[in-house]
């Protein structure tokens, strides 16, 4: 993720040194990946700047217009530290934010070939897959602070996925 | 359009428009995620009915949504009824009238008698009631789009329709 992206949003305070901080380590770890490097999408951008600009769009109240809440930036350390969690061999998801404030990861390789996680408060993650007509849901706690890694049922998924 | 003084209910073969005004919702492949679908706080997601209305009122109702909330008029999409309720959805006839201009709310200063509301089940095990754990949410939400719900983008201006499309403000030119 490139600073200038970090210092629009947060100016040249902690919290853009912070970011900029977490998006050089998710950059570095990509930057000799051919696989992680491709989001779901045709463009290949590194995962850290999708999932900035998401989060960018929906940082302050009612950005849909509806009165939806701001996806607080602490949901976005949680996408960047699940993805960086990952094994390499995953895409890149796309990213997207929830009328709630929650902030959302999308694996889509087709409509019935998809899993979405949806990053919510105190390290909740609820997920939703549709793969052919099986539509496994639930909801995992990730802490990377305490050292969890990514949940063995994601990557279970993402592999029926991209199987 | 139909008349505010006589609005029928939703018949399961209606057809429905929901106006898109988050870029985000769109995938590069004019595909919507399932987000544009998750229950806005309110917990009744609005729609249009097409029923008696043409394509040009509702794409001129999309244009007057987008102006009242101050919000780029990404395209809409269009769905069944039926399909709406196969997954779980109610769809309530929920008519607009224009209130007074002191209401700050923009959604009721629109007046639509096609205006109907997707309204979620509420859950029956745990906490009957209260409102279904967010994954049954976006299970529900996510079968609502799997039939491939695509973008339509609003049209284009001519000389007959003089429409302004609305959209994203232009980036500045690179010098």
């Amino acid at each position: 993720m490139s600073s200038s992206l970090c210092r629009k949003q947060f100016a040249e305070g902690p919290d853009a040194r912070h970011l900029e901080a977490l998006a050089e380590k998710n950059w570095n770890r990509q930057r000799d990946s051919l696989t992680f490097n491709r989001p779901s999408g045709p463009a290949r951008q590194p995962a850290s700047v999708i999932l900035f600009e998401a989060w960018a769009e929906s940082s302050e109240d009612n950005w849909d217009g509806e009165g939806a809440r701001a996806v607080p930036r602490d949901r976005l350390e949680a996408a960047m530290a699940l993805v960086d969690a990952l094994p390499l061999v995953f895409p890149a998801p796309e990213a997207c934010a929830d009328r709630d404030g929650d902030f959302c990861l999308e694996w889509y390789r087709g409509p019935r070939r998809t899993i979405s996680v949806s990053i919510g408060a105190a390290g909740l993650l609820h997920w939703a897959a549709l793969i052919g007509d099986d539509d496994p849901r639930g909801t995992w706690r990730f802490s990377p602070e305490a050292g969890d890694g990514s949940p063995e049922m994601l990557r279970h998924i993402l592999t029926r996925i991209y199987r | 359009m139909l008349n505010p003084a006589a609005v029928p209910d939703v018949t399961n073969d209606e057809r429905l428009a929901r106006f898109v005004m988050v870029q985000g919702v769109i995938r590069a492949d004019g595909t919507l995620r399932h987000n544009e679908f998750l229950p806005p706080l309110s917990g009744k997601l609005s729609v249009m009915r097409h029923l008696q209305a043409s394509d040009d009122e509702i794409w001129a109702e999309g244009r007057e949504v987008a102006r009242l909330r101050a919000k780029g008029l990404f395209g809409r999409v269009d769905l069944g009824t039926g399909d709406c309720r196969s997954v779980g959805l109610r769809v309530i006839k929920s008519p607009l009238q224009a209130d007074p201009p002191s209401n700050p709310e923009p959604r009721r200063r629109l007046s639509s008698p096609n205006h109907a509301d997707l309204v979620y089940p509420v859950a029956a095990v745990a906490n009957p009631g209260s409102a279904l754990p967010k994954a049954d949410q976006m299970a529900i939400a996510k079968a609502l789009v799997a039939n491939g719900l695509r973008v339509i983008p609003p049209p284009v201006a001519t000389a007959a329709n003089d429409f302004v499309p609305c959209g994203p403000e232009e980036p500045p030119p690179i010098p």
